[in-house]
């Protein structure tokens, strides 16, 4: 089971940023979960995807996400996301805001090879000690990898869906 | 939270008002009319019946009218986003966006210039999708505008139904087209729904119609 988590404070942010996510993994068994029950479906998922948020939306900040630390399950995080990952892998936050689609460069093509993208963040990450850049743009870090953990700044649910499908069909440990 | 929607008439602008109200207080409708009818943002035919259709839901209603040339269509609607914020208090614009990142990057710009929310509750729906939410929720939609071929005459005026849905699928394998219009095939005016507090009635219509490109201009 892919288990989806929704990071968004707001109902009505869901239908943006998660509901597209569930669109993509249809076809594989699937469960939409808020951050703060996340604990409960860990065990019976397969892979986990941390969702993104509205750009005015950082509660999820907030949120308990220390079970992230010791997951063993590949984790991908987008936007809000990438920066739980960050965060728990020592990384810092740092303001950086972009909206709308920006050529990117990738620098590993274990997710897909892509040259653009779109952004809606006003955050974004230091690279974690020992991770790989999968992805960068002139503002900095736009994707890493490392151990079990993908992150992403941009949205991948938009015009790079195949990012979240490779996640979901063919990333295995 | 105050919401104030953008608001062109059409389906997915009133779908994506009925979704809103289901979460927070809408406060008002904002509408651009443009006097361009290749406006890169806005939709254009029928915008003159978006008053009436503001007084059917019982809303209150900002128009501000542009020019409609590429960049200061943007300042007009930024003008109008402001004032809604100043005479409504919103917190939050909601948008009918689907698939046009440059649609909303420009909206989400302006709210972030703002300080305001931005809702997209129809971001990245899948198109039939959208067209049966809009039946199934009892909203009645015809179509007013229609811009690209294989589209006759004959659409003009159809209702938004599951036969009509059928027809849109099918052209969508025989002619590729978007089957909610989202590639600005063709565009609609909500007459009557859930969120309305009395249907309009259509007095009279006039359609103009060459070359797989018409509009149908409703008196209501």
């Amino acid at each position: 089971m892919i288990l989806i988590v929704d990071c968004c404070s707001e109902e009505l942010s869901s239908r943006e940023f998660v509901k597209p996510i569930q669109a993509i993994v249809k076809n594989k068994e699937n469960k939409i979960v808020k951050l703060s029950e996340v604990t409960k479906h860990i065990d019976e998922s397969e892979k986990i995807i941390l969702c993104g948020t509205a750009l005015k939306d950082f509660t999820y900040l907030d949120a308990d996400f220390s079970w992230l630390k010791d997951c063993k399950k590949p984790v991908l995080g987008i936007c809000a996301g990438m920066q739980l990952i960050a965060i728990s892998l020592g990384a810092k936050l740092i303001d950086n805001k972009e909206i709308g689609m920006t050529p990117i460069i990738t620098k590993d093509n274990v997710l897909g090879e892509i040259k653009e993208a779109y952004q809606l963040h006003g955050k974004s990450t230091t690279l974690p000690k020992g991770a790989t850049v999968l992805y960068e743009n002139s503002s900095g870090i736009q994707g890493f990898k490392k151990d079990n953990f993908f992150a992403i700044q941009f949205h991948p649910e938009v015009r790079n869906k195949q990012i979240v499908e490779r996640f979901v069909n063919q990333i295995n440990l | 939270m105050k919401l104030g929607v953008l608001f062109s008439g059409g389906k997915d602008s009133t779908l994506a008002c009925s979704i809103a109200m289901e979460y927070h207080e809408v406060k008002c409708l904002i509408s651009i009319r443009s006097e361009n009818p290749e406006s890169f943002m806005f939709h254009t035919p029928n915008t003159h019946l978006v008053e009436k259709q503001a007084e059917a839901m019982g809303l209150p209603i900002i128009v501000q009218a542009t020019k409609g040339e590429k960049e200061s269509e943007l300042e007009d609607l930024k003008k109008a986003i402001k004032s809604a914020k100043e005479k409504h208090s919103i917190e939050g614009v909601v948008t009918g966006a689907v698939e046009s990142v440059y649609q909303a990057t420009r909206i989400q710009k302006i709210c972030d210039e703002l300080s305001l929310w931005c809702f997209n509750p129809l971001w990245q729906i899948n198109q039939v999708e959208l067209l049966h939410n809009v039946v199934s929720k009892g909203f009645k939609a015809i179509i007013t505008g229609v811009f690209a071929e294989p589209f006759t005459e004959d659409w003009l005026g159809k209702e938004i139904n599951a036969e009509t849905i059928k027809e849109l699928q099918k052209l969508q394998k025989t002619h590729k087209i978007n089957p909610a219009g989202e590639g600005g095939e063709f565009e609609t005016t909500v007459l009557n729904g859930p969120i309305f507090k009395k249907e309009l009635k259509v007095i009279s219509s006039k359609k103009s119609y060459k070359n797989y490109s018409g509009v149908l201009e409703v008196q209501l």
